[in-house]
């Protein structure tokens, strides 16, 4: 089956980017306009992996990593920070809140691949 | 596998002239006097969702020109420059130099040549400018990582080619050769890890660029493996990604050489995840030291799922509560200025009415989104183009509305003063009172409702958390303890905290009292779950009842207060250094986050914030008594189950669990499965009162209009919980 993959982001142009570029690569991708929308949309379902924008209206990234990790199902769920900042503190943050990792954006669709298969197979 | 960038490009364009349209009329809209930290918030993340994504779609001078952008106002928001007018200036410039660039790169026109460098200029010009005027934001963003462009430094990979596999001379003279240029240091050598070498070129002269460099490093380096970039761009390829696996003892070394990846697949196991992590159960004494290392330690935000300590969170807290404190410090003046000529009273029933007509009005709109959502959107441009305005204008409208019934907190701080000083004297210790972001505002509704609660937690960090002056003196504290309300908006959301540096909770009373209780614990329970025992009813370790708060009902009412109010509370406590209470509240009461399911053909809203996860269960996960399937078995758990087409006298419905959807959700610490026939989806709802309408409904706690026009009923989690553990007398 599949491996399913939630991508939350605020931006359609990316949202639609990632979308395509991890279907195009076999997975099955779901996602959500901001961490709210992710947060609700991770409920409906468990996914193999979470893909994270950090700033975002109404939740951001490092919210959402937080409220998903306290989620029993989500102990353990792979989750990755999409960002364009790779600074010590965001990396700090990031792990302090749980995530697994981060990829800096602007990353271009191989880059994407690579690191989704190396975390999820 | 190579895919086609272009084929985004249409909805790039749309979002990034969207961004620049709200982001200038954000700038105009802005005050300077007291400009507000949601506004310069939002007009950061427009310019930094622009920069994101032209980065991404490969548009270099959209992205040049956002950066610097980003960066001033970031500064901003954080409250390290204080925005004028000639920043607004430059930045409304700036707004249209990218509205050119976007209609060039669409086609429709030509960008000024030189317009970017002028406009980069300009902005920079801004940057060292306030830097030099304002020292401490060049003590805050003198790395260079954040410095605009720094085109003399480079990171520079590369993996050696064979032929030079005798390595240490071919790097020497590379070193050297590099050296010629400017300073060279060496990042990392090859590892097992990670088998390149990484150098940083700094204080390069201008005629090094990254092609020169290249045929440089081309001499001894496999061609592919070669990455150089300017440095603060991040493209040097290791840099770009990471994985936050490496155990705590290299973990410096980790980010210091490029976040490089460790092999990772346990990462997905559950079963090793604890050992190879240990993200997920807080170890008490790694917290303890961390937070005592940090002078702000007390304020710790250490969620359930993390062990590492994290200052950086902190921080941002902080850097609100500096805004915020801004504010507070002009409000006076602007109050005294301001006077009676430039406010109005209304009735709170005129403004509610507003809020309900707005909320019909989203109905409507929703309406009639979904009416076009059919339509092709080429043929009907125009409509399309309306019907974005129209969300849009809504949605402005429905906040300006929503932000009438907004309210300082302050109403609610301004009582605990008297409060605390009176408390203290009765129980004879001394007891300082902070506050902090009184201004912060929240919806009156949530004000009326959130005074009793408060008064419970201050009450029992008086009471339980600050000891007595002499216990405090012998723990090496000031006899005077300090008891923090903090309040500040955090995505969406109201945040108060109520903070003590008293003893801590007692991690083994609060064990003992449970066990003594009769409620499930085990040693092996961490942290987060045992401070979380003190919510339970009828729970209170006070070794003797204190007219204050030692009765041992309150915390279990003030949990229930809070959820029924879409909230949450946390805890966070270290013995010896102090506990906070953070209770996060919604904005509003008139819209809620809503899951929507089918049962039957009704719809029916669960509330978000009551939701664990939802599943379709298989047979082996189902449990009966008595005949009756009634229990789900679900992560170690059994879950008692509540049918919602029974409780509401639904026909035509799933009957059997296995068919139909469970949605597991928790609410006074119950947890149950509610059982439905499928998910429809995720909306925000505008709450509609159920018993001003029609009566009280047993399971209902209100109701809403859908985007079909039909009502959808918002279910009372709490109540069909307390069903659930009724219903089941067996299993009690």
């Amino acid at each position: 089956m599949a491996k399913t993959v939630l991508t939350v982001d605020d931006s359609a142009s990316i949202r639609q980017m990632v979308a395509f570029t991890l279907k195009s690569a076999g997975y099955e991708v779901t996602d959500a306009v901001d961490g709210m929308d992710g947060l609700g949309k991770a409920k409906t379902k468990t996914f193999d992996l979470v893909l994270t924008d950090q700033n975002m209206p109404r939740m951001d990234g490092l919210t959402l990593v937080k409220s998903l990790r306290a989620l029993a199902q989500y102990k353990t769920v792979p989750i990755l920070m999409l960002t364009t900042e790779s600074s010590d503190t965001m990396k700090t943050q990031g792990r302090a809140a749980g995530a697994t990792g981060w990829l800096v954006k602007p990353f271009d669709p191989q880059k994407l691949i690579e690191v989704v298969k190396k975390v999820i197979g | 596998m190579s895919i086609d960038m272009s084929q985004f490009y249409q909805v790039f364009f749309e979002e990034t002239s969207e961004h620049l349209a709200s982001m200038e009329s954000l700038l105009l809209g802005l005050d300077l006097g007291e400009p507000d930290a949601e506004q310069l918030n939002a007009i950061f993340r427009a310019a930094h969702s622009i920069k994101g994504s032209a980065g991404t779609f490969g548009f270099t001078d959209l992205a040049e020109v956002t950066h610097i952008l980003e960066n001033l106002l970031d500064r901003i928001r954080k409250g390290e420059l204080a925005p004028t007018e000639a920043m607004i200036d430059a930045f409304l410039a700036a707004g249209d130099v990218l509205k050119d660039l976007l209609a060039a790169h669409r086609g429709e026109g030509e960008a000024a040549p030189g317009a970017v460098a002028a406009i980069c200029a300009r902005l920079s010009e801004l940057t060292t400018d306030s830097a030099s005027t304002t020292p401490v934001a060049v003590a805050a963003t003198g790395s260079p990582a954040i410095a605009p462009v720094s085109a003399a430094g480079y990171d520079i990979s590369f993996m050696l080619a064979d032929a030079a596999q005798d390595g240490a001379a071919a790097i020497a003279n590379l070193q050297a050769e590099l050296g010629a240029l400017g300073t060279l240091c060496l990042i990392a050598s090859p590892g097992a890890a990670d088998p390149a070498w990484h150098l940083r070129l700094t204080g390069a002269a201008d005629t090094a660029d990254t092609a020169s460099l290249r045929e440089i490093v081309e001499y001894v380096a496999t061609t592919d493996s070669i990455r150089i970039a300017a440095i603060g761009s991040s493209a040097v390829a290791d840099e770009a990604y990471g994985l936050f696996d490496q155990d705590d003892n290299n973990a410096e070394a980790a980010d210091d050489s490029f976040g490089l990846f460790e092999p990772l697949p346990e990462a997905a196991a559950p079963t090793a995840a604890d050992d190879a992590f240990g993200l997920f159960e807080p170890l008490p004494e790694a917290a303890a030291t961390a937070i005592a290392d940090d002078s702000f330690g007390l304020f710790e935000p250490l969620p359930a799922a993390t062990t590492a300590a994290a200052p950086a969170p902190e921080v941002i807290v902080e850097r609100r509560v500096a805004v915020q404190e801004r504010v507070d410090r002009r409000q006076p003046a602007a109050n005294a200025k301001g006077g009676a000529d430039t406010s109005i009273r209304v009735g709170v029933e005129r403004v509610d009415q507003l809020i309900n007509l707005v909320g019909e009005l989203v109905i409507t709109q929703a309406m009639l989104a979904q009416a076009v959502a059919d339509i092709d959107p080429v043929k009907h441009e125009r409509l399309m183009h309306g019907m974005g305005q129209l969300e849009r204008n809504t949605r402005d409208l429905q906040e300006s509305v929503m932000s009438i019934r907004m309210m300082p907190i302050s109403v609610v701080f301004g009582r605990f003063p008297r409060l605390v000083r009176d408390l203290s004297q009765k129980l004879g210790k001394q007891v300082e009172l902070k506050t902090v972001g009184e201004s912060t505002e929240l919806d009156k509704g949530l004000i009326e409702r959130i005074s009793d609660p408060l008064n419970h937690l201050v009450r029992n960090s008086l009471d339980h958390g600050v000891e007595m002056p002499e216990a405090r003196v012998k723990a090496g504290k000031p006899a005077t303890g300090t008891i923090t309300l903090k309040a500040y908006q955090q995505s969406g959301n109201v945040v108060i905290e109520v903070g003590d540096d008293g003893a801590g909770l007692n991690r083994s009373r609060i064990l003992a009292k449970a066990s003594e209780r009769g409620l499930p614990v085990s040693d092996g329970m961490s942290d987060q779950e045992v401070w979380l025992l003190i919510f339970e009813p009828g729970f209170s370790t006070a070794e003797s009842v204190t007219e204050v708060s030692g009765r041992g009902v309150g915390m279990d009412v003030v949990k229930r207060n809070i959820t029924a109010m879409g909230g949450r509370v946390e805890i966070e406590s270290v013995t010896g250094v102090g506990t906070r209470m953070t209770v996060r509240l919604p904005l509003t009461l008139a819209i809620l986050d809503g899951m929507s399911v089918a049962v039957g053909a009704e719809t029916y809203i669960i509330p978000l914030g009551y939701v664990i996860e939802s599943l379709q269960p298989s047979r082996d996960m189902i449990k009966s008594i008595s005949g009756v399937e009634r229990l789900i078995h679900v992560r170690g758990e059994y879950l008692p189950v509540v049918a919602l087409y029974e409780v509401f006298n639904i026909p035509g419905t799933v009957t059997e669990l296995d068919r139909g959807i469970l949605v597991v959700i928790e609410a006074d610490g119950v947890k149950a499965a509610l059982f439905v026939d499928a998910l429809v989806g995720q909306h925000q709802v505008v709450i509609k009162n159920l018993e001003a309408n029609y009566r009280r409904v047993p399971g209902i706690s209100g109701a809403t209009i859908m985007g079909s026009g039909h009502v959808a009923l918002i279910l009372d989690v709490a109540a069909l919980a307390g069903m659930a553990r009724n219903a089941l007398p067996a299993a009690a």
